[in-house]
């Protein structure tokens, strides 16, 4: 026969045992919950990352179609009424003018010039990012 | 007692049975640990891991200014699981309103759709590729079994035919077929990666489950040395002239002097089922070879100075008719026999008195100098396809072949060789490579140069200047005086040639001829920025038909669009020509 307060201790023993099991199923289960719902959000991201992507391309077409003298030429001579200019006239500024605008706004560079890379001022910063997977 | 001393047995026995089935289930266990545990592992992963293709952006084709000439956007592939349709001719009808399917391509479909059909009706089969969004929604909403998509990029070119001939095209699967998609096909095209993870049933990621992720690497984007305006101007105004002058076809190549670069290449010819012109898809300033006619001249005489066999100044009697081997030849404008200077024999274009000058070099003489301003080989473009031209050994040249050749017939070239041919003069005597890619782009964003054109000098710059003179002289007092530009001074050849026939020959049974009307030259001839070449191909053959007519006033227009572009400023203001010396 074991001892009354004995019997006790031992009872209360496993009922701590069984509130810590049941803590940490608990626990688990709370963890595993928060794995759950954080995958499902990264899945999301990811899913976000490449709509956006996705999203950039298309607009980098629509914006390249706007860009092409396809679109342009016959929009300004057709709807606008533009004619092209036939007889440009240059100014040749001194060279103090020259050094004086230069000092005043940085680089002179003409967007009309051939050559001038223009067309595509941050591409490498963008491909560099959106070559990477998400 | 007696139902005690049964049981016992009984129990032994249902014990004994309980051990069998036990050992049993036991051994079943051990053989899938053991020996079955790898495929059952493998069914497991099966089920599990899903492996998805990450495909590699192609690289994208930039104009010299950083204007898209190609691009590949994502757009999405419709594709059917035969297994899956109960009723193919049903799923086909479905899909043909939004697909725009006619009768023909519905039967096909359902064809495909059919389980074990003859065409690819198995697993997978194509319903339609690389659709926009909205057709993608709309099938989407159809809702039908057995019917899914997934992401694929299709190849756009913004500006639609804009240099569609130097371009090329790509097949659906995004593969260089033609053009520079071709050439350059191992550059643009990527490595595609891979994403393998573990999804549940729902087809959710499985948390903290295996995942291995291989970066998809982007092709190289290619920087083209076109200027895509400037490639526009000059294809609207090939057109506008092809057209005007009823011709067949045409070529423009526009080149930066010093470089090479290659700023516009225009390809146009007359659509024999409709009857107009419109931009070629075939690069034929690349691929297409014609006799260059009299600016090929240009050889003649600067070899004669290069050699020191005449001078600008030497002087012959040039008769109008006369004859070489076995055959009398004339010149194309009837005149006394009179004193010429070499000058005056090229921008006279005489053929009499280029034969004559042409004798001072020797057949071996006049082959050396042709092949070293690029005649005879291909011109370095890396076009596919590039025509290496005509130009047979000196010692095959037969009868009068020995003479023509002088003045540009009995030898073929491309557009690009005749205008890499006068841009030797233009750049102080040194042949320069043309080219058409001025730069890749890597993966991380950076700019890798294309290694610059391949030089060599053909003339002296001495020599190159005394040509530079004598061609000046032929738009300001010679053959192509339609080719002045006020405020600039235009240096430049004429050509008029006739056109060889499949069959041989250069005329048919009624004696009628066609021909290749050609202008070359370059601009501002005191410090040349550009050199350009205009060929016509079959202007009509009665009327104006000469190069000075048809190929030089487009020279004028695509030159003055050109040097605005480039903003060179004139030289000068009015007519250049006024204060040079007149040549006897």
């Amino acid at each position: 026969m074991v001892p009354r307060p004995r019997r006790r201790t031992i009872g209360l023993l496993v009922a701590a045992l069984c509130a810590v099991l049941f803590v940490g199923f608990l626990g688990l289960a709370a963890v595993q919950m928060t794995l759950a719902q954080n995958q499902q959000r990264l899945d999301r991201l990811e899913r976000e990352v490449q709509d956006a992507r996705d999203y950039y391309d298309r607009l980098r077409l629509a914006v390249a179609r706007l860009q092409s003298p396809d679109y342009i030429v016959p929009t300004a001579t057709e709807r606008l009424g533009m004619v092209p200019a036939t007889s440009p006239l240059y100014l040749t500024p001194s060279a103090d003018v020259v050094n004086h605008v230069a000092a005043a706004t940085g680089e002179v560079v003409s967007d009309a010039a051939s050559g001038t890379g223009a067309g595509r001022p941050e591409w490498g910063a963008v491909k560099e990012i959106s070559g990477r997977a998400p | 007692m007696r139902r005690s001393g049964r049981t016992r047995p009984r129990l032994v026995a249902v014990l004994g049975v309980a051990l069998i089935g036990f050992a049993i289930l036991l051994g079943r266990v051990a053989i899938l640990q053991t020996a079955e545990a790898a495929a059952f592992r493998l069914a497991g992963e099966r089920q599990r891991v899903r492996t998805t293709t990450l495909p590699a952006a192609r690289g994208a084709i930039f104009d010299r200014n950083g204007y898209e000439l190609a691009i590949s956007i994502p757009q999405t592939t419709i594709w059917a699981d035969p297994r899956l349709i109960i009723d193919p001719a049903g799923t086909a009808n479905a899909l043909a309103p939004v697909l725009g399917l006619d009768a023909e391509r519905v039967a096909r479909l359902a064809q495909r759709l059919t389980l074990g059909s003859d065409t690819d009706g198995r697993e997978f089969a194509y319903v339609a590729r690389q659709v926009d969004d909205g057709v993608a929604e709309q099938v989407h909403a159809l809702r039908l079994p057995g019917i899914s998509s997934y992401p694929e990029p299709r190849r756009f070119q913004p500006s639609e035919e804009l240099a569609r001939s130097i371009i090329g095209s790509t097949d659906p699967d995004g593969r260089g077929t033609a053009g520079l998609e071709l050439a350059f096909d191992e550059v643009l095209t990527g490595e595609p990666g891979q994403l393998v993870r573990e999804k549940g049933q729902d087809g959710r990621t499985i948390p903290s489950g295996y995942h291995e992720l291989i970066a998809p690497t982007p092709g190289d984007d290619l920087v083209l040395t076109l200027d895509r305006n400037l490639q526009y101007v000059t294809e609207q105004l090939l057109v506008t002239q092809v057209e005007s002058a009823q011709a067949r076809g045409g070529m423009v190549v526009v080149m930066e002097a010093t470089t090479g670069d290659v700023l516009a290449m225009a390809n146009a010819r007359r659509n024999p089922d409709t009857g107009r012109v419109e931009p070629s898809s075939a690069n034929l300033a690349a691929v297409d070879t014609y006799e260059p006619g009299s600016v090929a001249k240009i050889v003649t005489a600067a070899a004669a100075l290069q050699e020191g066999v005449a001078n600008s100044q030497s002087t012959w009697m040039i008769p109008a008719r006369q004859r070489f081997s076995d055959h009398i030849f004339t010149d194309a404008e009837p005149h006394p026999t009179e004193p010429m200077t070499l000058a005056r024999i090229i921008a006279k274009s005489s053929n009499i008195g280029t034969m004559t000058v042409s004798k001072l070099l020797g057949a071996e003489g006049q082959e050396r100098y042709l092949r070293a301003f690029g005649f005879g080989s291909r011109s370095g473009l890396g076009f596919p396809g590039e025509a290496e031209g005509i130009l047979e050994p000196a010692g095959e040249w037969q009868g009068t072949e020995r003479y023509t050749v002088a003045y540009g017939q009995g030898v073929a070239v491309t557009a690009v060789q005749l205008a890499a041919a006068m841009n030797t003069i233009a750049n102080g005597g040194t042949y320069v490579t043309p080219r058409l890619v001025q730069a890749t782009i890597g993966r991380d964003g950076e700019d890798a140069p294309a290694p610059p054109g391949e030089r060599r000098e053909v003339l002296s710059p001495a020599v190159a200047q005394e040509m530079n003179q004598i061609l000046r002289e032929v738009v300001c007092r010679g053959t192509g005086k339609n080719a002045r530009i006020d405020g600039y001074t235009v240096a430049g050849k004429t050509g008029t040639a006739y056109k060889a026939r499949d069959q041989g020959g250069y005329a048919d049974a009624s004696g009628r001829k066609k021909y290749y009307a050609s202008f070359a030259g370059f601009v501002p001839a005191e410090q040349p920025r550009l050199t350009i070449l205009v060929s016509i191909d079959e202007p009509p053959g009665s009327g104006e038909h000469y190069g000075a007519q048809v190929a030089a006033p487009l020279f004028v227009d695509v030159a003055r669009e050109a040097l605005r572009r480039l903003q060179v400023p004139p030289t000068s203001s009015g007519d250049t020509c006024t204060v040079a010396p007149d040549q006897p």
